[in-house]
């Protein structure tokens, strides 16, 4: 029927009016596509070409390709080598096969995108114009469309992702360490995205972006090595902000710390097109360089192009280095949320405790006594609920621990016996005691220390450097008070009389976890050290041996904020040099120790230890360490130290300036 | 493995909108319980923990299009409440016993509760504990049924409440 009247193409006003209204517009579509489409086809195809044309000239002449915000929204970086070329490696990320090495190519093609019919994209597929919405805003800003020549397209899927997000703000979160565990220390970011729709006080419900490697390995070594050669994908990711505090506060206990950022509505809206821009690619994740604070810090910068994030780093990004580089711009942290962990809550009630409460908690988590028992029924009700809210703590904790599939519970019984005391005030609303200390306020990561000494026989200077991260004399706020994990660290020494540059020692890894004893968990402190060093206990003019160190311990602090650390260790050692007998060494050592804060700045450490090798050569000597740190400010400190191995005895004053 | 695969708390990824046509842009795949490898705390897991710190985590078996997720990646609106409570239920429940705290009031907000009554909310659930949870083997979706009969049951949270709307605003 239609295309009777179809046929003789009457105007459409004559007989739209015999129809129903939908009928009406399948007609008048059907009809204006039979009579004109061949014609308007082709015209609008020669207006789509040359518009085009006219925007790429526009873009050559404006030079948009060389733009800071073009290369920050493809990601492209001036390599050594490679010149410029783009971090992402999926290759639907750019809309010209020249686009990971060419922005220019990469902007021309990206406009042509925009004009391509709706008609031919595939099924599943979105629109150029609704994968890249941040580079159609921008290029938008800079050519201004004439939507007349332009037809822009509808984006359903963005449109309501973007509706869902309604962005007001955004948050660093940084998680930090977790126990015994430095090599957490490192910390994580991630981006939390502030939403008009949750309202203050519901920042749980606000959803947080996140960068991650998608490893397909789960051997721990294989996993490292890859992570620092690039060989996983990295990818963003995007879920309820939620999911991550169970993961980090609860699952791992570690604290948060969130940086609530000043951003404009307009500046974040650019920042969450991009970031949609991102969910199809993915990046080689390098763990030091191109990490998931790399990546943060990249989304801030498209955000507000005049932030310089990136630029200050040279080897590494490490999560902390991120929130000090927050910190150090103009207004652009509003203010830090601290978020204590499981365990960090549970430790904060177990300091407001009597000794009667923590006995009973002690007995409760071993299982002697239950809520039931008379010895706890004797508590007044405030101790009660106390000593219940830290237990129940501890079973969530502990439960996320367990290896089992089964559903995390903490009992009905105790959850009961809690429901019927009364609601306490634990403090933890009004003033949170910080069991941990703001990551921005720590020393910088890298270390360059000049020191100048003098052994048994002569003077000697000292240059040191290593980029991460944190040894057990340096300053510890923002740290973990009982770890430190050392990496490539090295330390040349220049004997003035003997006029030798000699390599004293290089500490390739070195971790130590002083976990204090603590009668809710016993855990052995530990410790793991690899490296080349100097046979100190001879005199085979300061030559090397390449050393491996492996030990346990026990330590103690009197309470958490005690200044007073004791630990003690027996280690297995080995040495390989050709100034050895059989060329090695092999044999432990035990050794005792302290460490004490005279005030925040000044701390001492005393040790000693009795070597004993019995395979190789064997030999068994005495050493003893006093060494004392001063903290001049967050990032100079001055130390001085007295050594004596077997009968060798040196003294250093150095200089320690972390950056 | 499989430690973590019923705590959907483990690591939760909803993926950015990527194709499930080849690679590239296209529906969102979206899922929840998804396992968590490489960050069991401890010495033995020094390298993977070393790395999985600052790699956040990974995920495995991310499920397309649950019914939890719409095609943008996100959850749906109406199944907030549900995915919330289903996500924290530890942290509820611990919180229900104490009557008070974040998560709580967070689900008080879901159930548009205003802020002035919130706690009311947290005074009511800690004493119809034993009514919310009724066992040991009590789930998230029992617990908020139980819930929203005491919400309705109650003489002021019935009024200024309310349970039909899912989401908020």
């Amino acid at each position: 029927m239609a295309f009777k009247i179809l046929k003789i193409c009457p105007h459409p006003v004559t007989f739209s009016l015999r129809f129903f209204k939908s009928d009406r517009l399948l007609v008048a579509g059907i009809f204006f596509w039979f009579c004109f489409l061949p014609v308007t086809a082709h015209a609008e195809h020669k207006v789509t070409a040359d518009y085009l044309a006219e925007l790429q000239h526009q873009a050559k002449q404006k030079k948009l390709a060389d733009e800071r915000v073009w290369h920050l929204l493809l990601k492209y970086d001036k390599k050594i080598f490679l010149g410029m070329t783009s971090e992402a490696d999926g290759m639907d990320f750019f809309n010209s096969p020249q686009g990971k090495a060419d922005p220019e190519s990469e902007l021309l093609a990206t406009l042509s995108s925009f004009f391509v019919p709706a008609a031919e994209i595939a099924k599943g597929k979105e629109h150029p114009q609704c994968n890249f919405p941040a580079r159609f805003k921008w290029l938008n800003q800079q050519l201004t469309f004439d939507l007349n020549r332009l037809e822009v397209q509808a984006c359903d899927r963005l449109d309501r992702w973007m509706k869902t997000l309604d962005p007001v703000g955004a948050t660093l979160v940084f998680a930090s360490y977790f126990m015994d565990n430095p090599a957490s220390m490192f910390g994580h970011t991630l981006l939390r995205i502030d939403s008009r729709r949750t309202g203050s006080g519901n920042n749980l419900m606000n959803y947080g972006a996140n960068y991650a490697a998608v490893p397909d390995t789960d051997n721990a070594f294989l996993y490292a090595f890859k992570g620092l050669i690039g060989s996983f994908p990295g990818r963003f990711a995007i879920f309820p902000y939620y999911t991550k505090v169970q993961e980090y506060n609860n699952l791992e206990s570690r604290d948060l710390w969130e940086y609530e950022l000043q951003f404009t509505e307009d500046q974040l809206n650019t920042m969450l097109l991009h970031l949609w821009e991102l969910g199809g690619t993915y990046f080689d994740y390098f763990y030091f360089q191109e990490n998931c604070s790399y990546h943060v810090l990249s989304l801030l910068e498209v955000a507000n192009p005049d932030l310089r994030l990136k630029d200050p780093f040279s080897f590494s990004v490490i999560p902390t280095d991120t929130v000090k580089i927050l910190m150090a711009q103009d207004e652009l942290v509003k203010q830090v949320v601290y978020r204590p962990s499981v365990l960090s809550q549970m430790n904060h009630k177990r300091l407001k405790m009597v000794d009667d409460e923590k006995r009973i908690l002690r007995r409760m988590v071993k299982g002697e006594i239950s809520p039931e028992n008379t010895a706890f029924k004797s508590l007044a009700a405030p101790s009660q609920a106390l000593v219940l809210n830290a237990y129940m703590d501890y079973l969530q904790y502990q439960s996320m621990q367990e290896k089992s599939n089964g559903e995390i519970k903490i009992p009905r019984s105790v959850l009961l016996a809690r429901s019927r005391l009364p609601t306490t005030n634990d403090g933890l609303i009004d003033t949170i005691t910080r069991l941990s200390s703001r990551p921005d306020q720590g020393h910088g990561t890298d270390r360059f220390r000049l020191g100048i000494g003098h052994n048994k026989w002569e003077p000697f200077l000292e240059f040191a450097y290593r980029p991460v991260y944190h040894d057990l004399m340096a300053r510890d706020v923002g740290y973990d008070k009982n770890s430190e994990i050392i990496f490539m660290d090295f330390k040349l020494r220049y004997y003035l009389e003997s006029d030798r540059v000699r390599l004293d020692q290089a500490k390739i890894l070195s971790i130590t976890a002083l976990n204090p004893y603590d009668a809710l968990f016993t855990k052995p402190s530990w410790r793991v050290d690899l490296g080349v060093e100097t046979l100190r206990d001879r005199n085979c003019n300061y030559c090397n041996s390449i050393q491996g160190t492996y030990g346990r311990g026990i330590s103690y602090r009197p309470d958490f904020f005690s200044p007073l650390l004791l630990y003690s260790f027996a280690d297995l050692k080995t040495e390989f040099s050709e100034h050895l007998k059989q060329n090695f060494r092999l044999g432990g050592d035990a050794e005792v120790g302290t460490y004490y804060d005279v005030t925040e700045n000044l701390r001492i450490k005393l040790a000693g230890s009795y070597q004993i090798f019995v395979l190789g050569e064997s030999k068994r000597f005495f050493t003893a360490h006093f060494i004392t740190r001063y903290a001049l400010s967050q990032d100079l400190d001055i130390r001085f130290e007295l050594n004596r191995y077997d009968h060798n005895n040196e003294g250093i004053f150095s200089a320690n300036y972390f950056f | 493995m499989g430690r973590y695969s019923r705590i959907a708390v483990a690591a939760s990824l909803f993926l950015l909108p990527v194709s499930v046509f080849a690679a590239g842009y296209g529906a969102a795949g979206c899922g929840l319980g998804s396992e968590l490898m490489g960050s069991k705390p401890g010495a033995s897991q020094v390298f993977a923990s070393t790395t999985n710190s600052t790699f956040g985590n990974q995920t495995f078996g991310i499920t397309s299009g649950t019914s939890n997720c719409g095609d943008h990646g996100l959850v749906n609106m109406s199944k907030e409440r549900e995915v919330f409570a289903q996500e924290n239920y530890t942290s509820l429940i611990k919180e229900m016993a104490q009557g008070k705290g974040e998560n709580l009031y967070t689900l008080a907000s879901l159930y548009q509760c205003p802020a002035a009554s919130h706690q009311e909310f947290g005074t009511m659930v800690q004493e119809k504990f034993d009514n919310l949870v009724a066992s040991d083997q009590a789930n998230s979706t029992e617990l908020l049924s139980q819930l929203e009969n005491q919400i309705t049951r109650h003489p002021t949270l019935a009024k200024s409440c309310d349970i039909k709307l899912s989401a908020l605003n």
